[in-house]
């Protein structure tokens, strides 16, 4: 323990010492005092915060990685390279200590800049948003919408099995089908159908969803229903609606209309006493339009209930974490590089491992696709046993990769806090167990690994 | 001359056949460093390798610390692997350069690699004390080592090597960049350290050093073993003696004794004033100049032995 | 053989690729003069920002534009906007001698995101940035572009001035309160402003200045930030202003450079355009688009130069017919309309369009502008303009006017034919200009008050003339007297009315 401290405490004097570390590090500063005071945002104090939170600490969170992952890639290779790990490996301590000291420096470091910037932003935060500079309402609003930590629910979903049963045999009994498309085409083409129809209300008609409350928050916290919906005509223009909140119980219903235009998100707030005893809460939309348009509310989430759990500090607190935990796994990633290689390869390989996890989405995208191409023989029969092989070899190579970096996959937690999104502690401890514990500790094993058994007095 | 051969014969550390090739990129072989050596190290000697550079001294030295790994051959060190963390907690290091963090002072650099074998806090400070006074650098405490002389550097080099209270000292080259001044206070301390029990394997391409320090030793070229031997066995010319006459020796008595040689031989003997080695003269003048002007340039040991350093149970 | 693999064949591609790039370099550097990407003048003054984006990002600034701007695309489609200002403002100044840049933000600000919000004044604020992003960035960097000349004063003319817009009179209320603080009228006093000391050192010299600074200073006014104190503080500073002799030189100071600085209204230009296009109101859209367009003129030729000169021309047409203005806060009304004292400048483009694109759809647009400037002139009670009009009208398109008279044409413009239209449609026609007619007495706007009363009573007159005589058709379709139509007017009017002013004003303007 005394040995991987030592190192420690050297691996951030090291860093330190880095100019390029430390010039990332003035940027930082500069990012933190200057961003700030130049930000225009859109005007709205809403929009001033999101934006004051999304590229500050979206600039700082990625001078912080460049830097982390250059002073990782650096933190065992220049002791190789200046030979100082010599006088290092010729004392008692393990592989996987030297590694453990080097990443638990940077992590040290990543921790005081990390706080450093959450704490000032925070400080800007509070310091632009007193006010003599803004209206009441304003205020009001950011505090409602923005500094707060709310969960997002989806409205219940419909069961729709037995309707698609129904129309598909419907269909098939009308012959809509031909008898040589299978049926597990065909269904998910009716479920779909069903579920967008689920989600759309045409001109003077009405729809209705049902939300599980399952916390409801304190009667000073209003819900917010955040929703969002195109339209089923090409322009823009607003249309009128309303919507009926509560129950169908005169006393326990609140009504809201509106004329709004399609494709940008609105709110309304919701008093809790609206849930019923059961949890539910039922939301009704009526289209008041004066023509034949439908509204469409898109239906991954054009249309959710923001339910109030708890205070915005934690919350930002919990962005910290997830943001350090993935800055562990950045240093892990690099000082494993520099254990291999010499900085700049280290710093090329990690940059590279860092866009395949980025580009996770895309690889699982050509996995999926290069599934279907082997089997498919779509380039007519010359193809052969060759073209196979090299599908085959690419998709393996790609649900390989993706296998991988799946896990690593994870939201920006600045977007969670841009909108009071509630960030579970179940998120946390996921991001921890994964980045932290699993890949780091994985990198760590390897690193160790290989540093035990590698030459580092090679003649150079 | 030589000190008593060791009581005990002890192995220290044995390599047999050992062999080291180092490859290329593309690891096709490209020099054979250490060519099938076989050497003992025994408890309690100053075993020095001596060779011109190149010849594959420090090749066989870092193996024995585990920073290189025999291409063949059998290599143990205190009766381990040398990869082992516990041959390591025995062992010193001074590297043939001070491969050292220039942005630590001497106390930091010390402190650190007392860590790295688990020294709590309180045996740290007393042994950098007594280091720091044994290589005459209590004044430079709170320097940082970037800015040190290349002969500050390699006494700092020396400390961290002992601040474990090693049984196996390794010492590459432990007086290249060293004055004669500082070359004599290293060689005296590894003969205290000898007297004290330790046994020291150290490299050196200056005969002067190895000879003046070492029991035994193995001579190197090309990688192989070209000589090996004690001092004594390898030097003494056994058909021929030197006989030392007593000092203040009258002219006549002089005249009397060459008389009786030339009677007893029927030739002439050669005869000539003893000279002092250059060394020797050198010191003499700084220590007189010293005496006169108290300098407060460079370091002045202690050339007391620090008391932690042990002597091995026997 | 491994000699040549590692030594030979790579020392060969690199001296591949290199000629490669070499044969590259000429054609690149065409291409670079070609398209004007040539960013050899220096910026000067520019902010920090835009300094570091151009000289230390180097070529690295466009690729992280258009990073930013697959952001900004993004964000939009996902229906978010509150970043989206930010980024303009980013991709601009990473590239800001690009005027595309600037040209495609700014409509994006204006007319894509502000659609997008359902309250006017949200609306107004993203038209502004668009504004703001061409007038104070754009024209920064790149002066002498005309199409970004031609994109501001389109803004204004279209986005402003025209109807097209939900929210076009919040945009045209708004514009028109900040520069009537500005010019405190129609339009920025010229002779004064000469006079005025341009920078604050002189106008610190100005006798009785330290004391008129020290009175606004305790007050908590600090006049050398060149912004407005908050609405109901203005009047405040004003009457301190007032009660100096220095007071003034420092407001007209303050607005002068307001102008210049802020809103980028040189007033000699200004002055210029209305000594050619008459008497502008500066504090209605037109007369803006006509400035940015005039600004843009000397750097156009071909293309632009046609689209800025038509925009001029417009927008002076439109000025006669869009570009008068009258506001009551206490009445909170705000009613743009026409300003009569441009005809004669309306006129005049008019007819050197017409010299110039002499074709049917011209002489349509002409015919049409007399019948609307016979209808402007005739409501404004300038008859005898209005008369021209008409004789002009007959000269050139004599089969138009026909049998009537000049009465009885104008009116008719603004309905079919009067026998056609029925008693009660004719007694309602009646009773909304006389309703005009009062409203405009109440509001002091005794011109379009008799405009109005004049052509309610020659309605009155007209319908009942052959009626006069004839008994029995004045029974079944005439009109009841017209002092009974007048007086329900006169009620109507009465009760919208919330201020005792305008009721004083109506009541004495009926006497």
């Amino acid at each position: 323990m005394n040995g991987i401290l030592a190192i420690a405490l050297i691996s951030v004097r090291n860093a330190i010492r880095s100019k390029i570390v430390m010039v990332l590090l003035a940027f930082l500063l500069i990012t933190l005092i200057g961003l700030p005071l130049t930000l225009q945002g859109d005007g709205t104090l809403p929009g001033h915060v999101r934006v004051l939170i999304r590229y500050t600490l979206g600039l700082a969170t990625l001078i912080l990685s460049i830097a982390t992952v250059w002073a990782s890639c650096a933190a065992i290779s220049t002791e190789i390279r200046d030979r100082q790990i010599q006088l290092v490996v010729s004392k008692p301590v393990r592989a996987s200590q030297i590694w453990l000291g080097k990443w638990l420096g940077l992590m040290a470091i990543n921790v005081l800049f990390l706080m450093l910037c959450f704490v000032s932003t925070y400080a800007a935060l509070r310091g632009t948003t007193t006010p003599d500079r803004w209206s009441d309402t304003e205020i009001e609003q950011l505090h409602t919408e923005i500094l707060v930590a709310q969960y997002k629910l989806a409205p219940q979903p419909r069961d729709v099995r037995e309707e698609v049963q129904r129309q598909y045999r419907a269909a098939r009994a009308r012959g809509e089908w031909p008898e040589e498309i299978p049926t597990q085409e065909v269904l998910p083409r009716i479920e779909r159908a069903l579920r967008t129809q689920a989600n759309s209300v045409p001109a003077g008609s009405s729809n209705r969803w049902v939300f599980n409350v399952p916390h409801p928050p304190p009667d000073d916290r209003p819900l917010i229903l955040r929703y969002r919906f195109s339209l089923s005509v090409m322009d823009l223009d607003p249309v009128s609606g309303s919507w009926t909140i509560g129950s169908l119980q005169a006393s326990h219903r609140q009504v809201e209309t509106f004329e709004q235009p399609p494709r940008t998100w609105h709110s309304v707030a919701i008093s809790p006493d609206r849930i019923e005893d059961d949890g539910t809460l039922t939301v009704e939309f009526a289209n008041h339009a004066d023509r034949t348009v439908t509204v469409i509310f898109q239906p991954d989430e054009g249309l959710h209930l923001m339910v109030y759990a708890g205070g915005f500090l934690m919350n930002y607190f919990r962005a910290g974490l997830l943001i350090l935990f993935h800055l562990s796994f950045l240093a892990a990633v690099g000082v494993t590089a520099g254990a291999y290689f010499s900085i700049p390869v280290a710093a090329m390989t990690s940059f590279y491992a860092l866009l395949l996890i980025n580009a996770a989405r895309f690889i699982g995208r050509i996995a999926e696709g290069t599934a279907s191409g082997g089997h498919g023989h779509a380039h007519g029969p010359h193809g052969g046993w060759f073209q196979d092989a090299i599908h085959l070899t690419s998709h393996l190579v790609h649900r390989g990769l993706y296998a991988v970096i799946r896990p690593l996959e994870s939201a920006n937690p600045l977007d969670y806090l841009v909108v009071g999104e509630w960030i579970p502690w179940t998120e946390v401890g996921y991001m921890f167990g994964v980045k932290v514990v699993l890949y780091s500790g994985i990198l760590m094993v390897l690193g160790a690994w290989h540093m035990a058994r590698k030459e580092v007095a090679l003649p150079s | 001359m030589t000190p008593s051969p060791p009581q005990t014969a002890t192995t220290i550390a044995e390599a047999r056949d050992l062999v080291k090739v180092f490859r290329d990129f593309w690891h096709r072989p490209k020099v054979r460093a250490v060519n099938d050596i076989t050497f003992e190290v025994k408890r309690g000697e100053v075993f020095g390798l001596l060779g011109p550079n190149g010849s594959g001294k420090s090749t066989t030295i870092k193996m024995m610390l585990g920073l290189l790994h025999p291409t063949s051959g059998y290599l143990r060190v205190l009766d381990r692997s040398p990869d082992d963390v516990k041959t390591k907690a025995r062992v010193g290091y001074l590297a043939e350069e001070s491969y050292l963090y220039p942005y630590l002072t001497s106390e930091e650099t010390l402190h650190f690699f007392g860590r790295l074998f688990n020294l709590n806090a309180k045996q740290r400070e007393e042994r950098i004390d007594q280091l720091l006074d044994m290589i005459g650098l209590q004044h430079a405490r709170r320097r940082v080592v970037g800015e040190f002389s290349k002969g500050m550097a390699r006494r700092i080099g020396l400390a961290q090597a002992l601040i474990n209270d090693p049984d196996l000292i390794i010492l590459d080259e432990p007086t290249s960049g060293l004055d004669p001044l500082g070359c004599r206070q290293v060689k005296d301390l590894i003969r205290a350290l000898a007297r004290r029990g330790k046994t020291v394997l150290l490299s050196s391409h200056l005969l002067a050093d190895v000879e003046d320090i070492c029991d035994r030793i193995a001579i190197l070229y090309n990688g192989r073993i070209q000589a090996m031997g004690s001092m004594h066995e390898l030097l003494e010319q056994r058909n021929r003696y030197r006989v030392t006459l007593p000092e203040e020796l009258a002219p006549d008595q002089l005249q009397r004794v060459l008389d009786e040689i030339r009677s007893v031989l029927g030739a002439e003997p050669d005869i000539d004033h003893p000279r002092l080695d250059l060394e020797e003269f050198f010191l003499r003048i700084i220590e007189k100049a010293r005496n006169e002007v108290e300098s407060q340039s460079g370091a002045t040991p202690s050339h007391t032995l620090a008391s932690y350093l042990s002597a091995p149970p026997s | 053989m491994n000699r040549i693999v590692t030594v030979f064949l790579p020392c060969a591609l690199g001296l591949a690729l290199l000629w490669g790039a070499g044969t590259l370099h000429a054609p690149l550097l065409e291409a670079r003069r070609v398209h004007d990407l040539d960013h050899a003048e220096p910026l000067e003054n520019a902010p920090p920002l835009v300094v570091f984006s151009t000289v230390a990002l180097g070529g690295f600034s466009g690729i992280i534009a258009d990073i930013l701007w697959v952001r900004a695309a993004q964000l939009q489609m996902d229906g978010q906007y509150f970043e989206l200002v930010q980024l303009a403002d980013w991709i601009t100044k990473l590239q800001p001698r690009f005027p595309e840049g600037w040209i495609y933000h700014a409509w994006n600000l204006s007319y894509n995101v502000s659609v997008m919000f359902p309250r006017p004044e949200d609306r107004w604020r993203w038209v502004r940035h668009g504004i703001e992003l061409l007038r104070d960035g754009g024209l920064r960097y790149n002066p002498a572009h005309p199409t970004l000349h031609r994109e501001l004063g389109w803004l204004f003319q279209h986005k402003l001035g025209a109807s097209m817009d939900q929210a076009h009179m919040f945009y045209k209320l708004a514009w028109a309160l900040e520069m009537e603080r500005i010019f405190d009228g129609r339009g920025p006093d010229y002779a004064a402003l000469a006079q005025t000391p341009t920078s604050r050192t002189a106008v610190l010299q100005v006798p009785g200045m330290s004391e008129l600074l020290a009175q606004l200073r305790e007050e908590g006014f600090e006049p050398f930030t060149y912004r407005w104190p908050e609405t109901h503080r203005i009047p405040v500073m004003r009457n301190i202003m007032r009660d100096h002799e220095a007071g003034s030189v420092l407001l007209n100071h303050i607005r002068l450079r307001m102008m210049v600085d802020r809103y980028r209204l040189i007033p000699s230009r200004m002055q210029e355009i209305e000594a050619e296009h008459g008497p502008l109101d500066w504090r209605l859209p037109q007369a803006h688009a006509i400035y940015w367009a005039w600004s843009g003129l000397p750097h156009a030729d071909g293309f632009e130069e046609q689209m800025m000169s038509r925009m001029i021309f417009h927008s002076v047409s439109e000025a006669f017919q869009q570009g008068g203005f009258f506001y009551d806060p206490d009445e909170e009304l705000f009613i743009p309309g026409p300003n009569p004292d441009l005809l004669p400048y309306a006129m005049r483009a008019l007819e050197e369009a017409l010299e110039e694109f002499d074709d049917d759809a011209m002489r349509a647009a002409h015919m049409n502008f007399l019948n609307n400037a016979m209808i402007i002139m005739y409501t404004h009670h300038r008859i005898d303009e209005a008369r021209n009009l008409f004789d002009l009208l007959h000269t050139h398109y004599p089969a138009e006017a026909e049998d009537r008279g000049f009465d009885q044409y104008v009116i008719e413009l603004f309905t079919d034919r009067l026998d056609q239209l029925g008693p009660q449609g004719v007694s309602a026609m009646i009773d909304e200009w006389l309703h005009q007619s009062h409203f405009w007495l109440a509001l002091g706007d005794t011109d379009r008050a008799a405009g109005y009363d004049r052509l309610a009573r020659q309605t009155w007159r007209l319908y009942m003339e052959p009626r006069l005589h004839d008994p029995d058709l004045r029974e079944r379709t005439g009109l009841p007297p017209i002092s009974d139509i007048r007086r329900r007017a006169l009620e109507r009017v009465r009760e919208s009315l919330t201020t005792q002013t305008a009721r004083d004003r109506l009541r004495n303007g009926m006497e």
